[in-house]
This record gives structure tokens, C-alpha cells and sequence, in this order.
């Protein structure tokens, strides 16, 4: 009797993980096969793709109207940027939320979690038109620039890691500040040396969510960059199926494989931190 | 304690002010003009003036270009003068909207300017009876067909079209008989081959206050020639887009512009030439025929360059020699009547030789959506609901029609 | 504590100084920067940016400060001054035709008032000076007569005085022309310059040359009228940002300002029809979507990871696959599913032979919407839930099997109302997020399909967020005051949502 309601529960969980498997995996195989499609179409009226070429992933690389590495190193650069300085800052100001008591601090915290739910992207024109003032008077973080994005992004990111990486400070126990305080060190030394340490797993997590969040980002990116050799993977990606007439997508598929894949291989071998990241925040709410 | 702290702040100032010094004469005082464009025309005009000097002595050109349109309208829609362009490039819609806005400066154009370009073009650049653009060059479709499939001339009436899908249709296993690569806009050839339209016209006019859409010509001939005897669609008529389906050779007509033909050559298709096929072998289909211009921006003049400005627009964007050069670059007819009798490419002589049986694109109206919806949105749900739902004709085109009285009416009053 | 010491006195001074001096050092030149192209509020900002970074870093009192103050003015600047501008927008009419300042719309109506004369009489144009003073050299493009024009009038010069090179006058006795340097430096005044030809026009400069305008719109400053002189109509300040026609309200002339209307866009939201019916529809679908796909990913997540917190075989293998729609760019993957739903060449009807029209039933684009979504959302709610279920002491299952209960009850009795527990701020926020998916609707169905041959404005799929988008900057007719008051509404909605969470949670009295 047991064995058989196991039995029949495996086999039960076996066809639920496979369809979910095929389910998943469908619009991969369709952008692989899209990539290796000379013809530019996203059609797949088999199975088997019906003709096999490299053509879409050498335009990438050769043609000289389409810097296609620029763009992904664009996006690396501002990704990576943006990953670590908000984690960097964010940590400050959570540290500062979890761990001391200062006047308006409650009220900080209050309206830190009411300004990051406003739809910041539907103040969109208000910060258009900042970042053109800015870029008047200082080109190189303004309008037009990926310093300029970077800052948006940074402002954009601070709230939500704030609110995160505070959760994940409270679990920490006080008892290891107070030892160091008792030694004699000051707010900073704790910081640096008994909280950096403790909290990198999830500093590496939250900074590898921005990392893939800031990979992703479109709007912004395609308003805010018109240079082509500013554009991000993202927005020059979206130029090929996006265009006003006729769409292209062998080298939007082609492109989206060569820029998700490294995406990929880190988040599986990370996977296990990412799932403490990604609880640290709702254990303690 | 003071003392030191004191002398951490100095410190700091010192070398705060030293890096100063290093870091603030980097403005140079070049007086640039700076130009707008979309991914289309933004690589070809880099290419023709980006860095110039000398169209404008004096002032230095920058070209700008977004990643589509869609970018660039965004943009545009938002910008100020601290960072908006001096000169735009793009569809003549912008003109409607510039004037409305203030973002775009009223042109006084010199009278020679005024008599290289047809009155049409000017029309679609105008608001309120002022003019806002330099019409650039025309933005038209073209019909198109595979000479594989239905052989080396041109079908010679719509019905021949027809009545070649008929017999074809499933030995060849066509996809359909005639599609529009740009969808509702390009379809027009289609819906005014067979008796319809936006507007009527009176003489040379367009009269604003009749909508033809639903006009019972072409609610017949639509029966006749696109439905079945159930009122389904037969499957000729593929109005929202079929690139794929065309350049795979099962689809033997179609409608596009200059910018798809090497895509259709590249994808091996030995394709003809020529203007949609109408109901007799007289008659022709009318295309949107749509202008992209060339508007000033009264950020120009905040910027101190409209002087300059203005020597680009009237004497490179006007000019015969400047838009010789662009349609060179882009294969579209330019819009100046003396570069327009210097073309010798062939696909861009046939695009222009359809362009003067089309109807003007009055963006006004067809941006309008007093009734609720843009003619674009309207013909497309039309469409979907009779082709694709099969709804009953009639019923479909009066709701369109009845939505595109009030917006035509609307957009007559600023015209 | 070696460790610590290593890290006190002089070094950690010393580092402290480098940075301050690089970010004073970056602050001041954007000061000064700012300060010589008249940066306004921009240098006012700066300044105080300056002050407080080295109050609060050289401070010995402000230690939260100097934890906080770089978050804080990234916040300042990129999140709450952005929010505060919408919520201020929110209350002027603002919208195509109205986005100027009224005296830059003023300055616009008067200059179309500008006509040239009915033969359009053209000039070529070269600017230089006599006697020091700037005048025009002009040459009638159509009888070729040249003249001096000065800002006193014009003086007719005979054909042996003028200078002419392949056809185009080039210089005049006693005029010297400007260099191109000189008159580009000269643009604004150049352009502003206005000769009176002495019958009541002027020439005016355009570029290279000049033309001869006149004024026909009359402004009174009294009666803070504008008459046009060719139609005889009066133009008056409506008080919403145009002038409008004296005798026909409807009439106005473009372009407009931004003129301050306080609550009008609000109540525009609930008692103007047109706008009122699409905004409580989609409102609704907006709350079904999002409380929709959250069940959805939840269930299917949470299923998951049970299944796979057993021992099964190739569980690693399993996991890797499926965790991988997190991983992928979602942008990249919605495009991707919109092409494959496409009613001609998608991969889906393809593979099946089907000719559904995903986009364009309502339902069925609702449908794809949800199932995308789901694509994109199980995996995360996957590893959460698996994260949780590992949280759950293994104590409290073994005492509930010594107790004799099955699996399936220590499932539902007790592992899932501890998981909903755990997971309940995470079920929350994705709830919020949802709420205010713009990227899976705008990028997928963008909102279609709309009935509009039914009178309808907003699309089937449309949430607030897409629907905004749309009032906001979405066509040619645009009204961003409106989409200001909708995003103010967004706010509170969700924002209450957030709080009440909270509350529930009892988050906020930890802190």
C-alpha cells in the first residue's frame, strides 16, 4: 500500500516537472533555433529548424553599423556599476536603519517604504527634463550619458536595497557589536569589520539582483541613450524588432543568447546563495 | 582638536580647488547645431554632414539619432531647450504637432525655396495655415510582385490578382493573395483599389466632412473580391503585415516601401514593380503618400544658433544638392523637383512614379481621435472584426466610419 | 582586536581625507561649472550638497548621517524630487498644445502673427556693419535690387556700388560683411534683427537671407487681448492656458501654456465620462491581473518546490532547467513570446496548425498575458518557496508523523500555513509589483486589443500603469496632467496596500 501511493506519487510528479520542463524550455529552443535562422523570421512552423547558418551571429560581430560588443560591454560596465555601488551605499543606510537610533528614524523608514512603491516610472518626464538641465552644464553625468543613467539607476535601486538589506542586518545577532564594542571599537570598525564580513553573502545576492535588473532595463536606457555606441544590449537589441517598418529577429535572437547566457551560468552557480537572498528579506519582513 | 580639524578642511579645500583648476575649462565654445533623427535616417545623415562646417560657416552640425522612432518621438515629446534639438527630422506628422505645441518655429520661407517642392508637400508640413517642415522626401509603398509565382507582368486588374490565388492557392500552398508589410497604413492601396478611402475629395481637394470607408462601392467589391459568399474572408486580403510569408515565396502580391526591397531581393525573390492593380486596367489603387521633413525647433533660437539653423534647413534639407544626397543614402524619392529628376535608381524612379497616384497622408486627420480612436486603430479593429472575426461588413465599416467623421471634422478645423 | 587597530589613527584619516577632497574637489567644479552657464536651482543644489557632505563627514556628531547621507541624496534627487514633480504637475493643465511657459507661448502666438507679404518677397542676406553699426546687405531675389537696410530704414543702393560674385552679391562701398565666426558668435541678435522697410513691414533675417514680414496680430495690453487684423477675430485669455476666441470658445490659438488648474484633473477622473468609464475597467482588471498571476506562480511554484524537496532523481538537473526563466533577461523573453502567439507566423499556431488570434480576443490576450507571466514568475516564487520549506524546523514534522499523520496532512496542516506566514510580505510585494507590470503588458499586447469601433479607449489588457503610459505620452494627443493625477491615485493605492501589510505584519513596531 505504501509503496504504491509512492509510486504512483512519483510518477505524478515526474509528468507535473516535465510538462513544466517543456513549458520552460519551448521559448529557449524557439530563440535558438530564431538565432541559426537565416532568413530573419521567428517562424517555426516544424519542429526542425529548416535551415542552419552562422549568418545572424557574424552580423553581430562584423557589421560595422551594429556594435554589438560596445553594446555588451555598455551593459556590463553599467550593470556592474550599478551592482556594486548600490550595494555599497545601500548597505551604509541600512546599517545605519538597523543598528542605531537617531531622531526620525521611524519616519525615515516609513516614507523610505512609501516613495519606493510610487510608479517611479511614471516620473519619467520629470526626470527627463533634470537630467537635460544636468546635461547643459555637465555632459558627462547627463542626459545622453551612461554616467547619467547610472546616477537614475542608483536613485531608482536605493530604496528597495535599503529596505532589503535592513531586513537582513536585523538577523544578525547584536551580541557581535557589543563584543566589539566593548573592545573599544568605534560605529565604523564595526561596520567594516564585524558587519561587511557577515552580511557579504547577501551584499553579493542583492548586488547580483541589481546586476541582472540593470541588464534588463529598457525604458530608461532607450530614452535616455541615443549615442549608438552608448547603447545598452538591451536597446540596441530592440532596434532590430522594434524598427518602424519590418522586423528582424535572427540577430535579436542571436544577440539575446550571446548576452543572456553569461547571466545564466552565473545565477546557476550562485543559485544556492540566491535562494538565502531571496528569503533573507521575508523571514523578517 | 579644533586646530586639527581645521586643518583637515583646508586641506581638503586646497585640493578641492587645485583639481578645479583642471577640471573647468573644458567647455568649448563651438557653436553647434544639433540634429534629431530615427534609426533610419540617423546613420545616413551622420554620414552626410555629421562634423560639417561648411553648410553653415560658422556653426558645427551634430547629428543625433535614436534607436527607432518610437525613441525619438519619445524624446522629442518630452524635451526642453536646455537639451532639445535645433532641427528635427522625421514624419510629416510632427509638423501638427510642433505647431500645437510651440516646440517647432513657424518657417518664412523665400519664395525659391517655396517653388522646388510640390504644394503637396508643403501641405503635409503645415498647421493652421503656417508651415512648419522642409519636406524632406516621400515616405510611399510601392506594389510589389513575385514574377516566379505569377509570371513576368504585371496583373492587370485586381480581379486577375483574385482569380490567380483562386486557382493557385493550394497547389502552391499560398498563404494568402495580397498582403501590406506596414499593415493598415500600407493596406490603403487595397481599400482605395476597390472603391474606398479616408475622405472625399472635390477636384483637387480633399473634402474633410465625407468619410468614404464605408461607401457602398466598395462594401460590394470588398464582397466580391475578399469574402466569401458567408462573409469570411477567403484569405487573399492579409492586411496586418506578412514580410516572412512573401519573402518565402507564398504569397505572390504585396505592398512595401524602399526600405524592404533588399530585403526582398536578399531573400532571393525575383520581384516586379509597379501600382496597385485597380478594378479595371485603367484604374490604380492610391497609396498614403507621406512626406518626412526637415523642422526648425524655437530651441534654436534659446541656443543662440537659429541663424544657422536656418541656413541648414533652406540650404542643405531644401535644397536639390542635399536631397539629392539623402535619397541616394535612403532610396526614397526626394521631395525637391529638380534632385527628383536627377534619380536613376530604378526601385526609387518606381516608388516615386507610384507616389503620384497616391493620396496625401494628412496627419491631422489621421492622428485625430475626437471620436475616440486614430483612423489607424479604427481601420485595423475594422479589419480584424470583418477579416479575421468575419463580422458582418456593413455593420463594421459604419462604426468605423461614423468614429472617423468626428475626427476628420475636428482636424478640418486646424487645417 | 589587532585586526582593529590596524584600522583606527592615521590611515583611516588619511583615506577619509582623499575621498572627501575627491568628492569636494568633483562637487566644486560642478559648481562652478554650473554657476558660469547660469545653473539656477542646479547651482543653489549643488551648493548645499557641498555644505551638508562636509558638515556631516567632518562632524564628530552625525554619525547616522554619515552612514545614510549618500543613499539619502541619491533618493533626494533621483526618486522623491521626480515624485514631487509629478504630484505638482498633477495639478495644471498639462497636455499637447499646453507645455510651455505662458511668456514663451505668448512669444510664439506673436511670432506667427508674423505673415509675409502675398508676393513673399525674398531677399538674399548678408550681415555686416556701416559705421560700425550692424545693418543688412539685401538683394531683392526677383527684380535683383540691392539696398542697405538699417534699423532706421532701407537705402537703395545703385547696381556700380555692389559687389557680385557668380550671381550673388557679395559686398557693398563702405559695407563691411561679418565673418561667418563673427556672425555665428552674433546668431541671437542676427536673427532678432528688424528692418522697417518704411510701409509698415519689415525685413527680416533668415539665415542667408531675409524676408519681408508683417505684424498681424495685435496685442493689447489693457485688455490683455490679441486681435487678428486679417480676420477681425479677438482673442482673449481663457484662464486654462490659451487664448480663445472672443466669440467661438472652441477656437484657440496654438500654442498654449501650462496653466495651473488645482484639482481639475482629478475630478475630471470621476465625472468626465470618456475618461471615467475605461479608468474604473481597467482599474478592475488591473486588480484581477495582479491578484490573477501572483495565485498562479504562487501555486505553481510552491507545487514545485515541493515536488523537488523530495528525493527524486535528477532533481539537480530539474531545478537548473526550470530556474532558468528567472535568469533569462525577461525584456528579451516577453518580446520573444510575442512573436511566438502571432497569429501568421508564430511558433505556437505554426507547431500546432491552429489559426487562434491570441492578440486580438479579449479573453484569449488576457490569457497569454497571464501565461507569460507565469513563465516569468514561477521560478522566483520556486525558490522562495523552497527556501521556506527548508526554514521549517524538521522537528515539528517528525512529532507530527510520531503523532501518526500522513505527509499529505503535515503538508497541508501544518508546513503550508507556516510557508503563507513566512512568505505572506513576499506574496505582498509581488502583488504590488504586478499591480504595476508595465513591461509584461506594454511589451507583450500593449494593452490590446481595444474594441474602439465600440467606443472603447482603453484596451482589454490595459492596466493603470500601460493606461497611463498611454494618456501620458502614449499618441499625438497627449495630456500628461492627466496621467500626473493617475500615477498620484496609483500611489495611494498601493501605497495603502504597503502600509496595511505592514500594520498586519507588525513590521513597523519592530523597527
Amino acid at each position: 500500500m505504501q509503496t504504491s501511493t509512492s509510486k504512483k506519487s512519483a510518477v505524478l510528479s515526474h509528468a507535473f516537472i516535465w510538462v513544466l520542463i517543456v513549458f520552460t524550455i519551448f521559448p529557449i529552443y524557439v530563440v535558438i533555433e530564431s538565432s541559426f535562422n537565416p532568413t530573419g523570421s521567428l517562424a517555426s512552423s516544424s519542429f526542425w529548424p529548416s535551415s542552419f547558418s552562422w549568418k545572424n551571429y557574424k552580423m553581430l560581430f562584423t557589421d560595422p553599423a551594429v556594435p554589438f560588443t560596445t553594446w555588451l560591454m555598455n551593459s556590463g560596465i553599467i550593470a556592474t556599476a550599478n551592482a556594486l555601488f548600490s550595494v555599497f551605499i545601500g548597505a551604509g543606510s541600512a546599517f545605519a536603519f538597523s543598528r542605531m537610533r537617531f531622531k526620525g528614524r521611524k519616519l525615515g523608514l516609513q516614507s523610505l517604504l512609501l516613495v519606493q512603491v510610487f510608479p517611479s516610472f511614471l516620473a519619467l518626464a520629470a526626470i527627463y527634463v533634470m537630467m537635460e538641465k544636468v546635461y547643459t552644464v555637465f555632459p558627462a553625468i547627463g542626459l545622453g550619458s551612461l554616467g547619467g543613467l547610472l546616477l537614475i539607476y542608483l536613485g531608482g535601486a536605493m530604496g528597495v536595497n535599503i529596505w532589503l538589506l535592513r531586513g537582513y542586518i536585523d538577523t544578525i545577532p547584536l551580541e557581535l557589536d557589543e563584543a566589539a564594542r566593548i573592545d573599544g571599537a568605534s560605529t565604523f570598525q564595526v561596520y567594516w569589520l564585524i558587519f561587511f564580513p557577515l552580511a557579504a553573502p547577501v551584499l553579493a545576492v542583492t548586488a547580483l539582483l541589481s546586476f541582472i535588473g540593470t541588464f534588463n532595463e529598457f525604458v530608461l536606457a532607450s530614452l535616455f541613450l541615443t549615442d549608438v555606441h552608448h547603447r545598452t544590449v538591451a536597446v540596441g537589441l530592440q532596434s532590430f524588432i522594434g524598427a518602424q517598418f519590418g522586423q528582424n529577429w535572427g540577430p535579436f535572437a542571436a544577440g539575446s543568447l550571446i548576452a543572456a547566457v553569461p547571466l545564466v551560468i552565473i545565477f546557476l552557480s550562485l543559485q544556492r546563495f540566491i535562494i538565502g537572498g531571496l528569503t533573507a528579506g521575508a523571514t523578517k519582513g | 582638536m579644533i586646530n586639527k580639524r581645521f586643518g583637515i578642511v583646508s586641506a581638503v579645500a586646497a585640493a578641492a580647488l587645485a583639481v578645479t583648476g583642471f577640471a573647468v575649462p573644458a567647455h568649448a565654445a563651438a557653436r553647434t547645431i544639433t540634429v534629431w533623427a530615427d534609426d533610419q535616417r540617423g546613420p545616413q545623415l551622420t554620414k552626410l554632414i555629421d562634423g560639417n562646417t561648411s553648410i553653415a560657416p560658422g556653426y558645427v552640425i551634430k547629428v543625433k539619432y535614436f534607436s527607432s522612432l518610437d525613441a525619438l518621438q519619445s524624446a522629442w515629446d518630452k524635451s526642453t531647450a536646455a537639451g532639445g534639438p535645433d532641427v528635427l527630422t522625421g514624419p510629416a506628422s510632427f509638423a501638427s504637432q510642433g505647431g500645437k505645441s510651440g516646440k517647432l518655429q513657424y518657417l518664412r520661407l523665400l519664395a525659391t525655396t517655396t517653388a522646388g517642392i510640390p504644394t503637396s508637400g508643403w501641405a503635409s508640413m503645415s498647421y493652421q495655415r503656417r508651415i512648419y517642415g522642409v519636406p524632406l522626401d516621400v515616405d510611399t509603398t510601392a506594389f510589389v510582385w513575385n514574377k516566379d509565382l505569377f509570371g513576368t507582368s504585371a496583373p492587370a486588374t485586381f480581379g486577375d490578382m483574385v482569380n490567380y490565388y483562386n486557382t493557385n492557392k493550394t497547389a502552391k500552398g499560398l498563404k494568402g493573395g495580397i498582403c501590406a508589410f506596414e499593415g493598415t497604413w500600407g493596406s490603403h492601396a487595397v481599400l482605395t483599389a476597390l472603391g474606398g478611402g479616408a475622405w472625399a475629395t472635390k477636384g483637387a481637394n480633399a473634402d474633410y466632412s465625407k468619410v468614404v470607408l464605408n461607401s457602398p462601392a466598395f462594401i460590394a467589391n470588398a464582397k466580391k473580391y475578399l469574402l466569401d459568399s458567408s462573409g469570411k474572408s477567403t484569405g487573399f486580403f492579409q492586411w496586418d503585415g506578412c514580410a516572412d510569408a512573401f519573402k518565402a515565396g507564398k504569397i505572390p502580391f504585396a505592398i512595401t516601401g524602399a526600405w524592404n526591397f533588399d530585403g526582398i531581393a536578399s531573400a532571393k525573390i525575383n520581384y516586379g514593380l509597379g501600382a496597385t492593380p485597380g478594378l479595371t486596367a485603367s484604374t490604380k489603387g492610391a497609396q498614403w503618400v507621406n512626406y518626412s521633413g526637415a523642422f526648425l525647433t524655437t530651441y534654436s533660437a534659446t541656443h543662440g544658433v537659429q541663424g544657422g539653423a536656418l541656413k541648414l534647413v533652406q540650404g542643405y534639407f531644401a535644397s536639390a544638392e542635399g536631397q539629392l544626397a539623402m535619397s541616394l543614402a535612403s532610396k526614397r524619392p526626394p521631395a525637391n523637383t529638380a534632385a527628383a529628376s536627377k534619380i536613376t535608381d530604378p526601385s526609387t524612379l518606381a516608388v516615386g512614379l507610384a507616389a503620384q497616384t497616391g493620396t496625401p497622408q494628412v496627419s491631422p486627420a489621421l492622428d485625430d481621435k475626437a471620436g475616440g480612436s486614430n483612423w489607424y486603430d479604427t481601420l485595423g479593429s475594422a479589419y480584424t472584426d470583418i477579416f479575421v472575426k468575419g463580422k458582418d461588413i456593413t455593420a463594421t465599416l459604419n462604426a468605423a466610419a461614423a468614429i472617423l467623421a468626428k475626427n476628420f471634422a475636428d482636424a478640418a478645423a486646424n487645417l | 582586536m589587532h585586526r582593529l587597530a590596524g584600522f583606527t589613527g592615521l590611515p583611516a584619516q588619511i583615506a577619509k581625507i582623499i575621498f572627501m577632497a575627491i568628492a569636494d574637489a568633483a562637487l566644486v567644479a560642478m559648481f562652478f561649472a554650473s554657476l558660469s552657464k547660469h545653473g539656477g536651482l542646479l547651482t543653489i543644489v549643488i551648493a548645499i550638497i557641498f555644505i551638508v557632505t562636509n558638515i556631516v563627514y567632518f562632524s564628530p556628531r552625525t554619525v547616522p548621517l554619515k552612514f545614510l547621507l549618500p543613499g539619502l541624496i541619491l533618493l533626494i534627487t533621483f526618486v522623491v524630487v521626480p515624485v514631487a514633480y509629478t504630484i505638482q504637475m498633477s495639478a495644471f493643465n498639462y497636455r499637447t498644445g499646453n507645455e510651455i511657459s505662458q511668456p514663451e507661448a505668448f512669444k510664439q502666438i506673436m511670432s506667427q502673427g508674423l505673415q509675409p507679404d502675398a508676393a513673399n518677397t525674398s531677399f538674399d542676406f548678408l550681415v555686416g556693419r556701416v559705421d560700425g553699426k550692424l545693418v543688412g546687405l539685401i538683394t531683392n531675389q526677383a527684380d535683383h535690387t540691392s539696398a542697405i537696410a538699417t534699423e532706421s530704414g532701407v537705402t537703395p543702393l545703385a547696381p556700380a556700388d555692389v559687389k557680385i560674385i557668380d550671381g550673388r552679391v557679395v559686398g557693398a562701398s563702405g559695407f563691411t560683411a561679418l565673418t561667418p565666426d563673427e556672425a555665428a558668435n552674433l546668431d541671437s541678435t542676427i536673427s532678432n534683427l528688424k528692418f522697417p522697410d518704411g510701409h509698415g513691414a519689415y525685413i527680416s533675417p533668415q539665415g542667408d537671407s531675409a524676408i519681408l514680414l508683417t505684424q498681424t496680430y495685435l496685442y493689447d495690453k489693457k485688455k490683455g487681448t490679441i486681435t487678428d487684423t486679417l480676420s477681425g477675430e479677438v482673442f482673449k485669455d481663457n484662464g486654462v492656458g490659451n487664448f480663445a476666441n472672443t466669440k467661438d470658445s472652441h477656437q484657440l490659438l496654438q500654442p498654449g501654456w501650462k496653466a495651473f488648474n488645482t484639482f481639475a484633473n482629478y475630478t475630471h477622473l470621476f465625472t468626465d465620462p470618456v475618461v471615467r468609464g475605461p479608468f474604473i475597467g481597467v482599474f478592475v482588471w488591473t486588480t484581477i491581473f495582479a491578484f490573477t498571476t501572483v495565485i498562479m506562480m504562487f501555486s505553481v511554484g510552491l507545487l514545485l518546490a515541493i515536488v523537488l524537496n523530495q528525493k527524486l532523481r535528477f532533481r539537480r538537473f530539474y531545478r537548473s532547467i526550470l530556474i532558468l526563466p528567472y535568469a533569462i533577461p525577461s525584456f528579451m523573453s516577453i518580446l520573444i513570446w510575442g512573436g511566438m502567439f502571432n497569429r501568421q507566423y508564430g511558433a505556437i499556431n505554426g507547431l500546432f496548425h491552429t489559426h487562434i488570434d491570441w492578440f486580438n480576443n479579449p479573453w484569449l490576450a488576457k490569457a497569454t498575458i497571464l501565461i507569460v507571466n507565469l513563465w516569468l514568475g514561477f521560478p522566483y516564487f520556486y525558490l522562495v518557496s523552497s527556501g521556506a520549506l527548508q526554514a521549517i524546523p524538521a522537528e515539528l514534522e517528525e512529532a507530527a508523523s510520531i503523532d501518526g499523520a500522513k505527509t499529505s496532512t503535515i503538508l497541508r496542516l501544518i508546513k503550508l500555513p507556516l510557508l503563507l506566514q513566512i512568505l505572506s510580505p513576499l506574496l505582498i510585494s509581488s502583488f504590488a509589483f504586478n499591480f504595476n507590470n508595465f513591461n509584461i503588458v506594454y511589451l507583450l499586447t500593449g494593452g490590446g486589443p481595444t474594441d474602439v469601433l465600440h467606443g472603447k479607449t482603453a484596451g482589454a489588457t490595459d492596466i493603470l500603469i500601460t493606461y497611463t503610459y498611454k494618456t501620458a505620452f502614449g499618441s499625438a494627443e497627449q495630456n500628461l496632467g492627466l496621467a500626473c493625477a493617475i500615477s498620484v491615485i496609483i500611489f495611494f493605492i498601493i501605497g495603502s496596500i504597503s502600509m496595511w501589510s505592514l500594520k498586519r505584519s507588525k513590521v513597523l513596531e519592530q523597527i
